[in-house]
C-alpha cells in the first residue's frame, strides 16, 4: 500500500483524537488539500473528499513491480503415456461426488490395467479424497492413483499440501494412530507381506495388549510359512494372554505349520470308520502340553462327552490332507464323506475346518455334496464364480442374508449367471435394501441378468415396492459399470 | 414435436438448490417414469415415487413452467426438472397424446390468467408525464435527505475512528442501509452493506474500510451536485444512487452487434432473487460487457449463457461513464470459436486499469485479460508473474488453485480476472488454448 500512512492512522484513531495534515503526499495531491478544505463544511467532510481523491490516485497510478525474489511455481514433468478422453475423467469425478465408492475402486483397478493416465483436470479432487482420512479404501486408492495419475500427480501432491505416494518414506509408523497402523498394515501385507512382517515387528512390545491383538491379526492377510517362526515367538512369549491366542488362532490356520502338524499326528489312529458301525474312537488322555495346544479339557456341552470332545477339538483343526490319507482315497472323496457322515455328530462342524484353512477346494466339494444354508453361508465365499455355478441353493424367505465373504472386490470378479440369479431371487426376499448391497452386486452380477431384473421391475404389481427400487438401482449401477468397461480401455479414443 | 430449445446447463439454472439438481439428473431417465407424453402445448409424466399414486408433473413448454402433484416446497421439484432434462436429452422418449384433463384443466388456467393480465395492462392509464415528474421531483426529495443522514453518520463515524469497526461490523451498517432504502437509494445501501462482508481479518481491512467510505461519502456528495455534472456523469451517479434505468430507453440506445464471449458467471442469491452477473467480450468491438439477470425463484431467466461459449447478438449498453452493464437486443448460442485479444502482459494491463480508474474511481470490478503469466507463491500470497518478471498479488480461491495448478502444470497461461480496488481476482483460465472456468455461486 502506497496510500500515506496519516490518511489510515487519522481514520483508526478518528478526527476528533487527531488532527489531520497533508504531510508528505505528493505535490500534485498536496495543493487540492487547500481546495478542498476551502470547500468543505468540516473537517470530516475534507478528510473524506481528500482520501478519497488520495485512494484514486494511487489506484490510478498502480504499476507491477519487479520483483527479485520470487521464482514462479515450478514445471512439471512431461508425461509419456496418453490420458484417457476426458469423458473418463468426469466419470471417475462423478463416482466420487456420488459416494459411489466400490464402482470407484473398480474403475481404478480396470484404468489401472490401461498404458493411460487421469486427464489432470480430474486429479486434485480425486486425490483429495485417496488422502481423506476417513476413506476406508484410502490405502487402494493411493497404490492405484499412484500408477493413474503419473508424472503429474506425483507433481501435484506436493502443492496441494499432501504426503508424496512412498508412505513409507513420509508416514510416521510410531506417529500414526492405531486405525491407520491397522489399514497401513493389512494394506501392505496385500502388497508385500514380508515388508508388512517387518513394519509389525519394529514397535509391537510397547503396545497394549489390545492393540497387538488388532495389529497380529491383520498378519491374516498373505499369511505364509515366513510368518511363522514369529507367531510361535509371539505364541509362547507374549505377556497377554488374549495375544499368545490370536497368534495361535493363525498359526491354527497354516496348514504346513508345526502346530498342525501336531494337531494331525495326534489325531491319527485315534478314529476309526466302519461302514456298517458307523464310527469308534480310540481314547485320548488330556496332558497338561495339550494345554500349551490350545485344546480344551472339558465340554462346555454336558451332552458331549469330555474325551470325545478333545477328539473333536482336533478333528475340527486337522487339514483335507489328513481326511485323504484316513479315508485313503482322493480329496474330492474324502471330503464327500466327511460331509455326509461326519464323525462326532451332531458336534462336528465341517465348516469350521474349511473357513480356517481357507480351503477352495474342500469347500467347493461339501458344498456340492450338501448345499444347506450353514454350508453355502459360510463356504460359498470360498468359491470361484465358475464352482459357483454348480451348486444348487433354493431361495427361502427364511433365508436372505448375503455375507459380506461372497463379494471379492479385489479379484473385480463376475458371477455366473446362475449364481446371479439365485442371488437374486434371495436377495429380493429380503424386507431390507441398502445401497451398498446394490453397488456390489451390481458389480459381481452376470450381465445377462438385466433382464430377469427388468422383468422383475415390469411385473411388480406395486410399483413403489422397495425390491422394485432397489432393482432400478443395481440396473443403474450396471449401466455404470458397462461405461466403466468401455472408457478404461486402451482402444477408446 | 415441440422444441424445447434448451441445454442441460440452462435447465440446471432453473432448479432452486444443488440438491434439486442432483436430484433431477437422477429422475432424468426413462425407468423412473411410467408415463411420457406431450402435445403442442406440454409435456407430461407420471414418475413413480415412494407412494402407491405416481406423481403426476406437467411442464407448459411454450413459456416454461411447472406443475407437479408432489409435496416438495421446492420449485421446480425435482420431478418437473427431471421431465424436462429427459426432454431435452431424449424427446424421442415421449409419445404424442391428447392432453389429459389434469393437463388441459391446468394450461387453461394458466391462459385464462394470462388473459386477465393482458387485459389488465391495455386498461391501464396512460403514461401521466406531469405526475411522473411530480414523483421524480419527491423521489430527489427523498433521496437527498436520505443522503442528509449517511452525511451526518458517516461523519460520527470518522470522529470516533474506525478501529473498533471490525468488531461493530456485524451490524454497524444495517440501521444505515435500511435507512437507505427508505430513502430510495437502494446502490448506496448496498454499497454499505458490502461493507459488513470485508475480511476483517485481513490485514488490509483499514485501507479498503477508508477507501469505501470515502467512496460512499464521495458520490452522495457528486448526487447533491448533481446538476452541474455532465450529461454522462449524472447517468452514472444516479444509477450508483440506485435509480434504474428503463429497459426501453436503453433498447433504444445504439446496439453492438458482435460474436459475444461469456467469459465469466457469477451467480449470487440476494433475498430469494437469483443474480446472475455475466461478463462478455466482444470479438469485434474487444468490448468488456457485463449482462445482469434477476429471476424469482423457479422462474425463467430471460438469457441463460454459458461460460465459454460464445453467442451471437446485439448489445446496448447502460447510460453512464465508461459504461460496461448491457441489454441484450437479441441473442442466440453460436457455433463459432475465437479467443480475445489478451494483454501482453501485467504491465500492459496495469495501463488498461489505470485507464478505466483515471475515467471512473467509481468503477469497483474491472475485467482484465492477460496472457502467459504463471503462478508464483510466497508465504500465502500468491502473485501472477509475467515473462518480464513483473508480479501483481492476486486472489485466488483455495478451490480454484490445486485445479489451476492441475491443468497447466506450473506452465504458463492466459487469465481473465476481476481488479478491484485491492484485490485482482482470478476467475478463469486458457491453458493451450482450451478455456477452463470455476463455478463462482453462493
Amino acid at each position: 500500500m502506497n496510500v500515506n500512512e496519516s490518511i489510515i492512522n487519522t481514520a483508526l484513531l478518528g478526527t476528533a483524537n487527531r488532527e489531520f495534515t497533508p504531510d508528505g503526499f505528493p505535490e500534485a495531491l498536496a495543493k487540492a488539500f487547500p481546495l478542498l478544505q476551502g470547500q468543505a463544511g468540516n473537517t470530516e467532510e475534507t478528510f473524506y473528499r481528500f482520501a478519497s481523491l488520495v485512494f484514486a490516485y494511487q489506484q490510478a497510478g498502480i504499476e507491477p513491480p519487479v520483483t527479485q525474489n520470487l521464482e514462479p511455481i515450478g514445471e512439471a514433468p512431461e508425461e509419456e503415456k496418453s490420458y484417457f478422453p476426458a469423458e473418463a475423467g468426469e466419470l471417475l469425478v462423478s463416482l466420487h461426488t456420488d459416494r459411489s465408492r466400490y464402482l470407484l475402486l473398480y474403475a481404478y483397478r480396470q484404468a489401472a490395467r490401461c498404458n493411460r493416465l487421469i486427464p489432470p483436470r480430474y486429479l486434485p479432487e480425486l486425490l483429495n479424497r485417496a488422502f481423506e482420512k476417513n476413506n476406508p479404501t484410502k490405502y487402494e486408492e493411493q497404490t492405484l492413483l499412484a500408477r493413474l495419475s503419473g508424472q503429474r500427480g506425483r507433481w501435484l501432491l506436493p502443492q496441494m499440501g499432501l504426503p508424496t505416494w512412498n508412505s513409507a518414506e513420509t508416514t510416521d509408523w510410531s506417529t500414526a494412530s492405531h486405525t491407520e497402523r491397522k489399514e497401513w498394515l493389512s494394506h501392505l501385507r496385500e502388497t508385500n507381506p514380508e515388508e508388512g512382517l517387518r513394519l509389525l515387528q519394529t514397535d509391537l512390545k510397547n503396545d497394549s495388549a489390545q492393540h497387538r491383538e488388532d495389529l497380529i491379526q491383520c498378519l491374516a492377510i498373505g499369511l505364509n510359512k515366513g510368518d511363522e517362526a514369529f507367531l510361535e515367538e509371539i505364541a509362547t512369549t507374549d505377556r497377554s494372554n488374549g495375544v499368545k491366542e490370536k497368534a495361535r488362532q493363525l498359526l491354527r490356520s497354516m496348514p504346513d505349520s508345526k502346530l498342525v502338524t501336531t494337531y494331525c499326528e495326534l489325531l491319527r489312529d485315534k478314529l476309526h470308520y466302519h461302514t456298517l458301525f458307523g464310527w469308534s474312537y480310540d481314547k485320548l488322555d488330556y496332558t497338561p502340553e495339550m494345554k500349551q495346544l490350545d485344546l480344551e479339557e472339558v465340554s462346555s456341552n454336558k451332552k458331549e462327552k469330555d474325551e470325545l470332545f478333545l477328539l473333536r477339538q482336533l478333528a475340527e483343526r486337522v487339514p483335507l490332507s489328513f481326511w485323504t490319507v484316513f479315508y485313503n482315497c482322493t480329496p474330492e472323496k474324502a471330503a464327500e464323506k466327511l460331509t455326509r457322515k461326519p464323525p462326532f455328530a451332531p458336534f462336528f462342524h465341517v465348516q469350521l475346518p474349511i473357513t480356517l484353512f481357507q480351503d477352495r477346494q474342500w469347500a467347493y466339494y461339501t458344498l456340492l455334496t450338501q448345499a444347506e444354508e450353514e454350508n453355502i453361508i459360510s463356504l460359498m465365499g470360498l468359491l470361484t464364480p465358475e464352482q459357483r455355478e454348480d451348486i444348487d441353493f433354493q431361495p427361502t424367505r427364511q433365508h436372505t442374508y448375503l455375507p459380506a465373504s461372497w463379494f471379492h472386490p479385489c479379484t473385480n470378479e463376475t458371477w455366473g449367471i446362475k449364481f446371479s440369479g439365485r442371488v437374486l431371487q434371495r436377495i429380493l426376499q429380503s424386507p431390507y435394501y441398502t445401497r451398498d448391497t446394490a453397488e456390489q452386486l451390481a458389480l459381481c452380477f452376470h450381465p445377462d441378468i438385466k433382464e430377469e431384473l427388468e422383468g422383475h421391475i415390469n411385473l411388480q404389481q406395486e410399483p413403489a415396492q422397495a425390491s422394485t427400487g432397489f432393482c432400478r438401482q443395481i440396473l443403474e449401477y450396471m449401466t455404470q459399470k458397462e461405461k466403466i468397461d468401455i472408457l478404461f480401455n486402451d482402444h477408446h479414443k | 414435436m415441440p422444441l424445447v430449445n434448451l441445454t442441460e446447463e440452462q435447465i440446471v439454472q432453473l432448479a432452486p438448490d444443488a440438491a434439486s439438481v442432483k436430484a433431477g439428473k437422477g429422475l432424468a431417465a426413462k425407468a423412473k417414469w411410467v408415463l411420457l407424453e406431450f402435445s403442442e402445448r406440454a409435456i407430461w409424466g407420471h414418475c413413480q415415487g415412494s407412494g402407491k399414486v405416481p406423481y403426476q408433473t406437467v411442464i407448459d413448454i411454450h413459456h416454461i413452467a411447472f406443475k407437479c402433484s408432489c409435496p416438495s416446497r421446492k420449485f421446480p421439484c425435482k420431478h418437473g426438472l427431471g421431465l424436462l432434462l429427459l426432454y431435452a436429452a431424449h424427446p424421442d422418449f415421449f409419445v404424442q397424446a391428447e392432453e389429459p384433463e389434469w393437463v388441459n384443466a391446468w394450461l387453461a388456467k394458466r391462459e385464462e390468467k394470462a388473459e386477465k393480465q393482458e387485459q389488465k395492462a391495455r386498461q391501464e392509464a396512460p403514461v401521466d408525464e406531469a405526475a411522473q415528474a411530480k414523483r421524480q421531483a419527491a423521489r430527489h426529495q427523498k433521496v437527498l435527505h436520505g443522503i442528509e443522514d449517511l452525511q451526518m453518520w458517516l461523519t460520527d463515524l470518522l470522529r470516533n475512528g474506525f478501529l473498533h469497526i471490525p468488531e461493530q461490523a456485524y451490524s454497524l451498517f444495517d440501521d444505515m442501509a435500511r435507512r437507505m432504502v427508505d430513502a430510495q437509494a437502494p446502490g448506496l445501501a448496498l454499497r454499505l452493506k458490502n461493507l459488513q462482508e470485508m475480511n476483517y481479518l485481513n490485514e488490509s481491512w483499514k485501507y479498503e474500510l477508508t477507501n469505501r467510505l470515502s467512496k460512499i461519502y464521495l458520490l452522495s456528495e457528486a448526487y447533491k451536485h448533481l446538476e452541474q455534472q455532465p450529461a454522462d456523469w449524472q447517468h452514472e451517479i444516479r444509477t450508483l444512487i440506485g435509480y434504474p434505468q428503463a429497459k426501453e430507453e436503453i433498447l433504444a440506445r445504439e446496439s453492438f452487434a458482435d460474436y459475444w464471449l461469456v467469459l465469466h458467471k457469477r451467480s449470487r442469491k440476494v433475498n430469494d432473487l437469483n443474480t446472475c452477473a455475466y461478463w462478455l467480450y466482444g470479438q469485434q468491438t474487444e468490448r468488456f460487457a457485463l449482462y445482469m439477470s434477476f429471476t424469482a425463484p423457479g422462474a425463467m431467466p430471460e438469457q441463460t449463457l454459458v461460460p465459454g461459449s460464445i453467442y451471437e447478438g446485439e448489445l446496448c449498453f447502460y447510460q453512464g461513464v465508461r459504461p460496461i452493464r448491457v441489454l441484450f437486443k437479441s441473442c442466440r448460442l453460436s457455433e463459432m470459436s475465437f479467443l480475445p485479444v489478451f494483454c501482453k502482459n501485467l504491465q500492459e494491463a496495469a495501463g488498461r486499469y489505470r485507464q478505466i480508474l483515471q475515467d471512473n474511481p467509481f468503477a469497483t470490478e474491472i475485467p482484465l485479460l492477460i496472457e502467459r503469466v504463471r503462478l508464483a507463491q510466497q508465504e500465502e500470497q500468491f502473485f501472477l508473474m509475467d515473462s518480464t518478471g513483473r508480479a501483481m498479488p492476486i486472489c485466488i480461491e483455495e478451490s480454484i488453485r490445486p485445479d489451476l495448478l492441475s491443468i497447466t502444470g506450473g506452465k504458463a497461461f492466459a487469465v481473465f480476472l476481476l481488479a478491484g480496488a485491492t484485490t485482482w481476482r482470478l476467475h478463469s483460465i486458457w491453458y493451450s488454448s482450451t478455456y477452463y472456468f470455476w463455478k463462482d455461486e453462493r
